[in-house]
């Protein structure tokens, strides 16, 4: 019996094309790689060799690749915070909002304009926010609008100090 | 969106009510600063903003355009100068494109506003950075101390955009 690509010639082709096609995807991801290793540290290392390999690497790649690869790198490079982080961020109650005229720093404003204020108040620094804003901007970065403290290096500490006194409570039980 | 209309209307009050007032901080600094198309359009600004005193740019207005992108103010708003109009170390003369870190994404704040980034800005114009230049002439004049040649070159630019 003979296939329907036997009987029309076509038995080859489709085979050679796709090998082409992942060749062709491999040798892509091999640029990719070696244009984002050498694109992000030759700054830093200053090394000619590198140089020379980037200014002959974007001389062959189209210009839009090199932007989104290199736009790949900042956002690999950006920190942000986890969605669970920013959830467990403490609330504010609006009853506890002493000054009348405190602000969103992000939408400039006024807590209590809103009738059920939905405010966070960041860890340690304890500048406060609306969470529909605060929530954005830690969903792009991990540092605090209005000090620049990196929010998520006081986590661990909090955290430890729970599971110690867990461990306390389970010695005398 | 709703942040620029705020930050629209304080501005409008800020530099209506201080027009008279020498000690307000923004009295030396911004003369104009508004949308192109109030009506329209309130992601396309215009600033004029004062030389200030001590620096070669005393005495001379430069215009900024300024873009609110979408995400503004996620993402920082774009600043440039007037192409050509600004001789400066961290400023490309051609484009008007401006060196500036807090205009970038990673030193961005959501706090800043139009007013305080154009404040940084005239900042900038009292002191030049020229371990970042966009200007290398400018930059290199300045690296060496040659303030003689530095403001020579500076008065020679302004001074081809005064007819």
């Amino acid at each position: 019996m003979s296939t329907y690509e036997e009987e029309h010639g076509l038995n080859d082709s489709d085979e050679t094309g796709n090998h082409r096609n992942t060749e062709r995807r491999e040798l892509r991801n091999e640029f990719r790689e070696l244009f984002q290793a050498y694109g992000s540290n030759n700054s830093r290392n200053g090394n000619n060799d590198n140089v020379i390999l980037l200014q002959m690497l974007s001389e062959l790649i189209p210009e839009d690749l090199q932007q989104e690869w290199f736009e790949q790198i900042d956002s690999k490079n950006r920190k942000s915070c986890s969605k669970e982080f920013i959830d467990s961020l403490p609330r504010i109650k609006a009853n506890s909002i002493k000054d009348k005229n405190a602000e969103c720093a992000i939408c400039f404003c006024k807590f209590l304009e809103d009738k059920y204020p939905l405010v966070a108040e960041l860890p340690h620094c304890g500048h406060r926010f609306d969470l529909e804003c605060i929530s954005v901007w830690l969903s792009k970065s991990d540092t605090c609008p209005l000090c620049r403290d990196s929010v998520l290096s006081h986590k661990t500490d909090i955290d430890v100090s729970k599971t110690e006194m867990e461990e306390d409570w389970g010695m005398y039980g | 969106m709703s942040r620029i209309i705020k930050e629209y209307k304080t501005i409008q009050k800020q530099l209506n009510n201080n027009r008279n007032n020498q000690d307000d901080e923004f009295n030396n600094i911004i003369v104009s600063l508004a949308p192109i198309d109030p009506d329209q359009d309130l992601t396309k600004w215009e600033a004029v903003i004062k030389g200030p005193q001590g620096t070669p740019y005393y005495g001379f207005n430069f215009i900024l355009y300024i873009t609110i992108p979408q995400e503004y103010p996620t993402v920082p708003p774009f600043f440039e100068f007037q192409p050509r109009s600004m001789p400066h170390c961290n400023v490309n003369y051609n484009t008007g494109e401006i060196c500036l870190d807090i205009l970038k994404q990673d030193h961005w704040t959501p706090v800043w506003n139009l007013m305080s980034t154009l404040k940084a800005i005239w900042l900038l114009l009292k002191d030049p950075v020229p371990e970042s230049p966009l200007n290398v002439d400018l930059a290199n004049l300045l690296r060496f101390g040659d303030l003689s040649a530095y403001n020579g070159l500076i008065n020679y630019y302004l001074n081809i955009n005064v007819v």
